[in-house]
């Protein structure tokens, strides 16, 4: 029987990962992550999940068992947050490179110095390229659903590949609501137990021997390796749009899949968010439209894979679009603005707001002012690409 | 003409003419048996797993170097997982991957009392990528991130660090260290680490015609001569009670060990004088321990 509890997005994450049965995890604490930590060893305390849980002395030990454990046959999950997740930069491309479909919460932080445990988006857009798929949730039910749906999309043969499930730092993972908690025998119907086609324990049940992930010389099979995953990473888009469909049927709840659009058919002017300030963006667009502006909302889940189509698509007939970026790419501009440039490749006016770094608030005012501005900018040609919200200081 | 052996050390492989460690891989292999997972570094084990040539006959992984510990943790929690509890993990990590920057990994593993059998094979330095200096590097050797020169004429100016003792404080079921030169000692050691459960510790010293610069056919007698001279000291312990195996009835001067070895050439007798002070006092602190241990035993 399904039950709504009122839950952080912390305890959201952990229901959703103790519903999947990892048999292995390894998290070390962090702020604003901590609480998954204690949760998940509260559920092997009491015997609500039969797993194995290491204490660890550090994250880069915490992803190199889980690691362990998937190249073993088990599944496994983690969590982390900054400068946690920098600490296991190296074993992020080691767990993608061996195509291990590990699903690690991340507890989205600032990057210190200046040292600062608030929310932003730096520290896992900075880990674009370690190949793993990033998913970006509102609230705290989509934090739970899509845990469970992340361990579905990684597994699938198709993709195999690892998930960070990014929830914002205190606004998500501090923050109650109430959140529908599944049935398991309903969870275990959608996510079958974890089955990889190779795996340490298969080659000792089959009296094989091989070596997983061997040195690979220049001029033999390491870029096909590269490219394979590359492709993975692509297909990976069509098995996020199937799981998110086949989530409603069971489940009776949908997040769109890769993106989720709110007026962007009509509208002149949108934006693009991630993550939490979802909601605050959607508010202002209704408050807008009923003042009879044309605005429209674009929430990017995914941000690894690119949905670089639904984006076109969505966006193409817009008069501008603006990208709220809680991340800066140091010399240039946001992550997710070079990206979408690069998508829409001049078929809309782009402007890229930078705010909220550090956990800086963004109300609705911050949110009437961007649109705003994307009016004003529409229709002025020497427009500045790159503006920082909430800046205190000129 | 395939060679047939029974050997999980396979014929043919990269390892230099006298290696220590190849000899070491063969008797570890032979002793645990084929419910063995090899974890390989980046190491001189390394070139053991290449895409077209995996020269060990075993179920296998090729990991990083800073974390041998924690993912053979994580790969005996996955086996178990998966119903095969018999199956023994086996990091080779190199005394760099232990020493420096996989510590952190082994300490955190061997404080949880991890299921696995970690061996660190101890050839003194990163021999593979060139002969650089690690922690384990003995003081006064030459290597070519510790040139001698007229600013630091020792080479190498710290001690070897001791992993054993280290591993051994925390409590560990198993703890020892070996040499190939004392093999019954070496394949008792293995036997005992097989039959405990939990974290067992095995620190091998495995010298090295290549970076130590002696004769290939020198190897075992290096390897006498390291624990003759109490550069090297053949200890084990269990749950931190440390005991000497192997207590050299007269010790030889360092001097004639240090005398085969090139990367010791540019030492002079004084330094050589400071270098036999600071083993004479680690074999005495070695000493006491198994005195005080002696004690509590009695």
């Amino acid at each position: 029987m399904a039950f709504c509890r009122v839950l952080t997005g912390n305890q959201a994450i952990s229901q959703g990962a103790r519903l999947c049965r990892p048999q292995v995890i390894a998290i070390y604490p962090i702020t604003p992550q901590s609480e998954i930590a204690e949760t998940m060893a509260g559920f092997t305390a009491e015997g609500e999940l039969d797993a194995r849980i290491f204490r660890v002395e550090s994250e880069h030990s915490a992803l190199s068992i889980v690691i362990g454990a998937e190249v073993a046959g088990a599944r496994a999950f983690t969590a982390t947050s900054s400068n946690g997740l920098f600490y296991m930069h190296e074993m992020l491309h080691y767990a993608s490179g061996l195509r291990l479909p590990i699903v690690m919460a991340v507890a989205n932080r600032a990057s210190p110095a200046p040292w600062n445990i608030w929310g932003d988006h730096s520290d896992s857009i900075s880990q674009r390229d370690t190949g793993w798929l990033q998913v970006y949730v509102e609230n705290c039910q989509e934090a739970l659903d899509t845990v469970i749906q992340a361990y579905r999309i990684a597994e699938d043969r198709r993709v195999s590949l690892p998930i960070m499930v990014c929830l914002d730092g205190f606004t998500l993972t501090h923050v109650s609501e109430g959140v529908d908690i599944p049935p398991q025998d309903v969870v275990d119907e959608f996510l079958p137990p974890y089955d990889p086609e190779y795996s340490l324990s298969k080659l000792i049940e089959r009296d094989e021997t091989a070596c997983f992930s061997p040195v690979i010389f220049p001029e033999t099979s390491y870029m096909e390796y590269k490219y394979l995953q590359a492709k993975a990473s692509e297909r990976s888009k069509d098995v996020i749009r199937e799981v998110d469909r086949e989530f409603e049927r069971k489940f009776n709840r949908k997040w769109g899949g890769l993106i989720e659009n709110y007026h962007t058919d009509d509208a002149d002017y949108i934006l693009v968010t991630l993550g939490s300030l979802t909601t605050t963006a959607r508010a202002v667009v209704d408050e807008l439209r009923e003042d009879g502006w044309s605005v429209g909302l674009i929430k990017l889940r995914f941000y690894r894979p690119f949905p670089e189509k639904e984006l076109v698509d969505c966006l193409q007939d817009a008069k501008i679009v603006g990208v709220l970026d809680r991340n800066f790419s140091y010399g240039y501009a946001g992550a997710v603005y070079s990206d979408l440039s690069s998508a829409i490749d001049g078929r809309a006016e782009i402007v890229d707001f930078i705010g909220g770094l550090g956990g800086r608030e963004l109300n609705e005012d911050h949110f009437r002012y961007m649109f705003r501005r994307l009016k004003e900018l529409s229709t002025t040609r020497d427009q500045k690409r790159v503006e920082w919200i909430g800046l205190k200081m000129k | 003409m395939a060679i047939e052996t029974d050997d999980f050390l396979l014929p043919g492989h990269p390892l230099c003419a006298g290696c220590g460690l190849a000899i070491t891989l063969k008797h570890i292999t032979r002793l645990l048996g084929k419910r063995t997972v090899a974890l390989i570094p980046p190491s001189c084990s390394g070139p053991l797993a290449t895409e077209n040539s995996y020269k060990i006959s075993l179920p296998g992984i090729h990991i990083a170097l800073t974390h041998g510990a924690a993912i053979a943790a994580g790969i005996k929690a996955g086996l178990e997982a998966k119903g095969l509890k018999d199956v023994t993990v086996l990091p080779l990590m190199g005394d760099g991957g232990t020493a420096d920057i996989g510590l952190q990994a082994l300490s955190g593993s061997a404080e949880r009392n991890d299921d696995i059998l970690y061996v660190c094979l101890d050839n003194e330095g990163y021999m593979n990528t060139g002969i650089q200096g690690s922690a384990s590097t003995p003081i006064g050797a030459y290597t070519t991130t510790t040139p001698a020169g007229r600013n630091r004429p020792l080479g190498r100016d710290r001690p070897k660090k001791d992993v054993f003792r280290i591993v051994s404080d925390h409590d560990v079921p198993y703890a020892a260290t070996a040499c190939i030169s004392y093999l019954s000692d070496f394949k008792r050691k293995i036997r005992k680490a097989n039959s405990t459960e939990g974290f067992r510790y095995i620190h091998v010293l495995n010298p090295c015609p290549t970076g130590w610069g002696f004769s290939p056919d020198k190897t075992v007698e290096m390897g006498l001569l390291a624990v003759k001279t109490g550069m090297f000291i053949l200890a084990e312990s269990e749950h931190g009670r440390i005991r000497m195996t192997h207590v050299p009835v007269k010790r030889i001067p360092v001097k004639d060990y240090i005398k085969h070895q090139s990367r010791f050439r540019h030492l002079k007798d004084d330094q050589i004088r400071e270098i036999q002070k600071l083993v004479d006092e680690r074999f005495e602190r070695y000493l006491r321990i198994q005195e005080r241990e002696d004690d509590k035993r009695s």
